[in-house]
């Protein structure tokens, strides 16, 4: 983890044109931010897509940059409006695919005291979600943005993206607690349900 | 990690875990691509060509300038032979409005040059500068309709027109129409009063009762006159 005076001479090389400066910032939270670009799309090849177009931007707007904000979640934003728009030109080419339509578990998850899940399994659960479902769950739960701001962002109603967020919400509790609830049974299996099902 | 609860805060929690797990998680990231990182050199090579062109558009503003001027001063140090004769000139300066101005003043030289008066057409020039004189003190501001320029035989040095008055129905007294302007020095003046002095009929029908030289035989009569047009020529 980079500290923040680290960060800060990178910024300010950065704002240089330096290119070891630029380099050094990409190979320190070029990892993160394509996590958060993985999650917003659907493909790898659409994510590194959004990482470079991203970088791009970081580059160019460095400058804009101020100080008394997180650097990380200012490229973060940054990778996740490249990402809505990557979604929004290629939202005419998808198939809009209801929460309803996917393969749903079998138990009854409702009565569900506790849960018990990796990393991965998150992963692997969210990226079942539909694109918009995951948007609006990444958005809201791990980026932090507002019901009103997801809503200008995608251009929704405020009530859709509450609908959405609950709606993804209980799908990954459902996957997640049947994860945890197989684990629970046969504990020398490993968790990876989450993973065959993707 | 474990989540315990079946209340509403269980999806705070739930919330907050998958945001703990999430946001720091890193994936191998593919290698930078080239085209991400910004060209300065690019930008740089940019603005020295922007520079060079600004340059050059303000030399070549500078250098038109310069031309400019240089025509100017060569306007205002023009060879005062130039400036003198656009100056003097006639032709220049009444241009437009005295076109006929180097004709008439020829017929004027010729009317003091070649029009001498000998005792062949002392007569003649007196009567001609008599009606002269009665055009221009009885008929000014009268119309002589039937005036046109004819072009005479130079016989005696005359090299313009000659004012071929042919006899008309009006009388040069006739007033209410308009005619052309002379010039008549005093001394034709005096000619003319004294030819109307010897010659009283003239006064009343000059053209009628006179008998030119020019036209023996009596049948038309005829009175030539060397007439300079004015500006505003003859209507």
């Amino acid at each position: 983890m980079a500290s923040s005076e680290e960060v800060k001479q990178l910024i300010e090389g950065c704002k240089a044109q330096r290119s070891f400066a630029q380099q050094e910032l990409y190979a320190r939270f070029s990892g993160q931010l394509f996590a958060t670009a993985i999650r917003h799309t659907n493909a790898r090849e659409d994510a590194e897509d959004v990482l470079q177009e991203s970088f791009v931007k970081i580059f160019k707007h460095i400058k804009s940059y101020r100080q008394d904000f997180s650097f990380e979640g200012w490229m973060r934003r940054i990778v996740v409006n490249t990402a809505i728009t990557h979604y929004r030109k290629n939202l005419k080419h998808r198939h809009h695919q209801d929460i309803s339509e996917i393969h749903a578990t079998p138990r009854d998850l409702e009565n569900h005291t506790d849960l018990e899940f990796t990393a991965d399994e998150l992963e692997h659960a969210i990226a079942q979600l539909p694109l918009g479902y995951r948007t609006v769950f990444c958005m809201f739960v791990i980026e932090g943005y507002r019901h009103q701001e997801i809503a200008d962002q995608l251009g929704v109603d405020v009530n859709t993206s509450k609908s959405q967020l609950s709606r993804a919400r209980k799908y990954l509790q459902r996957v997640l607690a049947t994860l945890s609830a197989r684990a629970q049974s046969n504990p020398s299996e490993p968790h990876d349900e989450g993973a065959s099902q993707s | 990690m474990k989540i315990k609860s079946q209340d509403s805060q269980f999806d705070a929690a739930f919330d907050a875990q998958c945001r703990e797990m999430l946001s720091k998680r890193s994936v191998d990231a593919p290698p930078m691509a080239n085209s991400t990182l910004p060209e300065p050199r690019k930008e740089r090579k940019l603005a020295w060509v922007a520079g060079a062109v600004v340059l050059m558009g303000v030399c070549f503003g500078l250098w038109i300038k310069g031309e400019d001027t240089r025509i100017s001063d060569s306007e205002a140090t023009a060879p005062a032979s130039l400036v003198e004769s656009a100056s003097e000139s006639p032709a220049v300066a009444a241009e437009g409005t005295h076109t006929e101005l180097p004709a008439a003043t020829s017929n004027q030289e010729a009317l003091k040059e070649g029009n001498e008066v000998t005792p062949e057409n002392e007569p003649q020039i007196a009567k001609e500068e008599g009606l002269n004189s009665e055009l221009t003190e009885g008929a000014v501001g009268h119309a002589v309709e039937s005036v046109r320029l004819v072009p005479v035989p130079n016989k005696s040095g005359l090299s313009a027109t000659d004012l071929h008055a042919e006899p008309a129905e009006n009388s040069l007294g006739s007033k209410g129409t308009e005619t052309s302007s002379f010039s008549v020095s005093p001394t034709q003046k005096e000619r003319a009063y004294e030819m109307d002095n010897s010659v009283p009929a003239a006064v009343d029908s000059p053209v009628e009762n006179t008998e030119p030289s020019s036209a023996p035989d009596g049948n038309e009569p005829v009175l030539r006159l060397p007439l300079t047009l004015p500006s505003g020529g003859g209507r």
